[in-house]
């Protein structure tokens, strides 16, 4: 049996199996295995986009000037950014205060209406915090078509009222109330009342902005508008006045300037010695 | 009939590789679903093959388990473009197959090879290395490990094509049209291809042959 095996003829067939019979060790499958899933998940989280590829073919070879392009990029745009941006965009702390002062002041003015038959002055009240409403503060500062910011627009309020926030909220702590205009005064009595009635939803009210506005915002002298007004026959004088002043300043400049212009030094000191003449015991002064 | 070869036996074709593509097809259509854990089973069931193919064609063990990965990876991605034209096999081959020539047309110049240990348990092996000598111990070992280098010395010997289908023919046992179908090219070719390489071969493995 053996010594057939040993004569049977090998054919190129035969050889060729054999290397059918070559196989790799389990542990080389277990290694395999362990590969495939990996690349498997790979390939199913992130597929490479074209544009990867082309990055890790450019950027090694284009380092240097790539990362120098980058700088100029960032620093144009930095620069650009920074010329671009409105000087009174706001800042984000000033939109979230915004938005939560729209909140609290709507539940504010909701308690105010309630209480608005004990107050003969309702209408100043609904102007005043009306104009403060939460609608509009919340839909300005949400809303990204509308590009007016919340603190502009409060500040517009304030301006259009002759008030200052601070001032109506932190009336009956710093300021005397002859300091304050007749508005503010009357929004500054409201509140009161309203801390009198809900004080522990006018603390909320104040808390729930998160911000402590009287540090923040400085109290400041009101001026009420209408006594910065001057009248037009005022305003006629100080025009006419100004004018004259100034003709009649221009005129003795252009004067004095023409003589000077004229009389050189030499001939007044020429003329000088003509006019005077001294003969014995004589003076003579020429005109 | 068609008469396919698959690891020593003969196998009558038809029937087996039908039932063998539709099984293929019932698994990748529970992938193409969303199934994606399915898929392990059709790697369980060809990594073998794949990777013996691709190791006979570069010779080298590292460069085939790589590409037999990527082959495995391509196929997952693009399971969903796979309409069943062909079977499964056919189509995984075809993408192993790009794959390496491919890599063997990029590095035509390396020649790295390594040699995998021959399952000396399997009957066709231990018969056949019998029947080349008659040593024991250590002689027979050297004489079997300078045989395996001699073997893949003359399939590196062969062009590209050549070898690709030495190896599906007599390695992996595909019949002719099979290999056409996976090659993308006429059965004629296929036979030509291989004739030529068989003649080479035997010219280059004279020494080991006894008539």
């Amino acid at each position: 049996m053996k010594s057939n095996e040993h004569n049977r003829p090998v054919t190129l067939e035969d050889l060729l199996r054999l290397k059918r019979a070559e196989k790799p060790s389990s542990t080389f499958w277990t290694r395999f295995e362990s590969e495939l899933r990996a690349k498997q998940l790979a390939a199913i989280v992130e597929k490479n986009p074209w544009w990867r590829r082309l990055l890790g073919e450019v950027v090694p070879r284009h380092r240097f000037s790539l990362s120098a392009t980058a700088i100029l990029a960032v620093t144009v745009f930095v620069v650009r950014s920074n010329d671009l941006a409105p000087p009174e965009s706001p800042p984000a702390k000033a939109m979230a205060l915004a938005t939560s002062l729209g909140a609290s002041v709507d539940r504010l003015g909701a308690v105010l209406r309630e209480q608005s038959s004990a107050f003969s002055d309702d209408l100043t009240v609904e102007s005043g915090f009306a104009a403060f409403s939460a609608g509009s503060i919340a839909a300005s500062a949400a809303d990204p078509e509308a590009r007016e910011p919340a603190a502009v627009l409060l500040a517009k309020e304030e301006t259009s009222h002759g008030i200052s926030r601070s001032e109506a909220w932190s009336a009956d702590d710093e300021l005397e109330p002859s300091a304050l205009s007749p508005r503010a005064q009357t929004i500054a009595n409201n509140l009161a009342v309203v801390k009198e009635a809900h004080p522990e939803l006018s603390d909320r009210f104040f808390a729930a902005s998160g911000f402590d506005l009287m540090g923040v915002m400085p109290s400041r002298q009101v001026i009420d508008p209408l006594s910065q007004m001057r009248s037009p026959s005022d305003i006629n004088r100080e025009l006419a006045l100004a004018s004259a002043r100034f003709v009649a300043s221009t005129k003795l400049a252009r004067n004095s300037e023409r003589v000077a212009r004229r009389i050189s030094d030499e001939r007044l000191t020429e003329e000088a010695i003509r006019r005077f003449g001294a003969r014995g015991n004589e003076l003579s002064v020429k005109f | 009939m068609d008469v396919t070869k698959v690891f020593g036996k003969t196998l009558v074709s038809s029937p087996e590789r039908k039932q063998e593509a539709d099984s293929d097809m019932a698994i990748v259509r529970v992938v193409q679903a969303g199934d994606v854990a399915a898929f392990d089973q059709l790697i369980l069931k060809y990594r073998e093959r794949v990777f013996g193919i691709i190791y006979n064609m570069t010779a080298n063990r590292e460069d085939a388990s790589d590409l037999t990965q990527d082959s495995f990876i391509k196929a997952f991605q693009s399971i969903n473009r796979f309409g069943g034209q062909s079977s499964f096999f056919t189509w995984l081959y075809r993408i192993a197959i790009n794959s390496t020539l491919s890599h063997l047309r990029k590095h035509r110049l390396r020649s790295f090879f390594s040699l995998e240990t021959i399952d000396e348990d399997a009957p066709v092996s231990r018969e056949l290395i019998a029947a080349l000598t008659d040593k024991s111990g250590a002689d027979r070992d050297a004489f079997v490990h300078e045989l395996k280098e001699k073997l893949n010395e003359a399939m590196q010997k062969l062009s590209i094509k050549h070898r690709t289908v030495v190896t599906l023919f007599e390695i992996d046992g595909l019949s002719h049209q099979e290999i056409a179908e996976v090659m993308e090219c006429s059965v004629g070719t296929v036979r030509s291809r291989l004739h030529y390489a068989k003649q080479l071969l035997q010219s280059e493995l004279q020494p080991y042959m006894r008539k």
